[in-house]
C-alpha cells in the first residue's frame, strides 16, 4: 500500500484579488515598497515587521512580530488560515544588516541575532506558510539574499553567512515542496537605497558595486519584476534558484 | 485533554487524506497500524500531509495549536509517526503542553 502523491502542478485561475500573499519587513524599503505594489495590483496582502506599518489599505492586514518566533508565527500563519483560507506566495524579505565589523569584532550575540531574522526567520516563515499551501498544491516562494553572499566583502561575515545560508537552504527546500506545486527561489538584489544599505559604508558600497555589470544602485522596480516573473502560474519549472540582480 | 478526542482527529485527518496516503477505501486501520518508516504506508510526501492537516485539525477542533516538527520528535527511540497510536501518544503531549 504505497502512497500515492501526483508530480501534477495545479495552475490556478483565480483573479489577483482573491490571491494572498505573506510580506515579511514591510515596515520600511523594499518589503513595503512590494506591500503597496501587490496591493495596488489587487492582492490581499499580509505584513509583518517588529514595528508598526503605516500601510492604509483594505486589503491590507499587519502583524507586528519577530519572525523568529515560532508561537508568534504560528499564530499568524493560523490567523491568515481563518481569514483567507489559504496563502499563495511567500516573500521573505526580513533581514538586518549590522553594522560593518570584523570577525574578531563580531559578537557571538550579534552573529545569533543576524542569523535569526535572515534565516531562521525565512526558515519558520517557510515552513508554516507551505501548510497553507500544500492543501491547494500551489504556492511561490520567493527568498531574499544578497550580492553580499557572491561578492565575500570583509566586514560583512554576519550578514553575508546568513545570507548564504538562506541561498543553500532554499535548494534543498525546494526540492522537497515541489511535488506539491510549490517553488522556491532566491532573488537577490543589488543594493538599493533602504534604511538597510544606509548601514553601510558609501565608499565601500561603491567599491563593491564597480564589481557588477552594472555599477549603480539598484532600483525598486527591478525587483518586483523579477519577482512578478517567480511567482507567475507559469514559472513552475523555475525553483531552487538564485537570481542576481544587477549583473553581479 | 484526553487521548480520546486526539485519537478521534487524527482518524478523521487519515479519513480525510484517504486517498492522498493510499489507504484503500474499505481498509480498516487501528491504533497499531502502521504509517511511517519501517512497514508503513507512508512516504515523506504522505506524512508531510498527514501532519499539516493533523495540526490544523487539533486547533480547529480542540482549539490548541501544536507544532509536530518538535525536536523531541527527532530524539525519541521509537518514532512519534511510527503507528498511529504513536502518533496519538506524540501529540496528546503537545497538546497538554500547548
Amino acid at each position: 500500500m504505497a502512497a500515492k502523491m501526483t508530480n501534477k502542478i495545479n495552475s490556478h485561475s483565480f483573479p489577483p484579488s482573491s490571491r494572498v500573499m505573506l510580506i515579511s519587513g514591510t515596515s520600511r524599503g523594499i518589503g513595503k515598497y512590494l506591500a503597496q505594489y501587490y496591493l495596488s495590483r489587487g492582492f490581499k496582502v499580509i505584513g509583518c515587521s517588529r514595528s508598526p506599518s503605516n500601510i492604509e489599505n483594505s486589503g491590507y492586514l499587519h502583524f507586528i512580530l519577530n519572525v523568529a518566533d515560532e508561537p508568534q508565527v504560528q499564530k499568524m500563519l493560523s490567523a491568515i488560515r481563518k481569514t483567507y483560507g489559504r496563502l499563495d506566495y511567500l516573500l521573505n524579505n526580513a533581514a538586518i544588516n549590522p553594522k560593518i565589523s570584523p570577525v574578531m569584532l563580531t559578537s557571538l550575540v550579534g552573529m545569533q541575532k543576524t542569523f535569526e531574522t535572515n534565516f531562521f526567520g525565512t526558515y519558520l516563515l517557510s515552513r508554516e506558510s507551505v501548510k497553507l499551501m500544500i492543501p491547494k498544491k500551489f504556492g511561490r516562494i520567493v527568498n531574499f539574499g544578497s550580492m553580499a553572499a557572491y561578492h565575500h566583502v570583509p566586514g560583512e561575515s554576519a550578514y553575508t553567512a546568513s545570507k548564504a545560508a538562506v541561498l543553500s537552504w532554499t535548494r534543498v527546500f525546494a526540492k522537497e515542496v515541489y511535488s506539491y506545486g510549490i517553488t522556491c527561489n532566491v532573488v537577490s538584489p543589488a543594493a538599493i537605497a533602504t534604511d538597510l544599505s544606509a548601514q553601510v559604508d558609501p565608499a565601500a558600497l561603491k567599491e563593491v558595486l564597480k564589481r557588477n555589470a552594472i555599477p549603480e544602485m539598484g532600483k525598486f522596480e527591478d525587483v518586483s519584476h523579477l519577482v512578478n516573473y517567480l511567482i507567475d502560474d507559469q514559472s513552475h519549472a523555475m525553483t531552487g534558484q538564485t537570481l542576481y540582480l544587477g549583473g553581479v | 485533554m484526553s487521548n480520546q478526542k486526539v485519537t478521534q482527529v487524527i482518524f478523521s485527518a487519515i479519513d480525510e487524506l484517504k486517498d492522498v496516503l493510499g489507504f484503500e477505501e474499505n481498509y480498516h486501520y487501528t491504533l497499531e497500524t502502521h504509517l511511517f518508516g519501517e512497514g508503513g504506508p507512508l512516504d515523506s510526501l504522505g506524512l508531510v500531509n498527514l501532519v499539516v492537516l493533523v495540526e490544523q485539525k487539533i486547533e480547529d477542533e480542540l482549539g490548541t495549536r501544536i507544532v509536530l516538527a518538535d525536536e523531541r520528535a527527532l530524539s525519541q527511540n521509537e518514532s512519534p509517526f511510527k503507528t498511529i497510536g504513536t502518533l496519538v501518544q506524540y501529540v496528546s503531549v503537545l497538546a497538554q503542553e500547548g
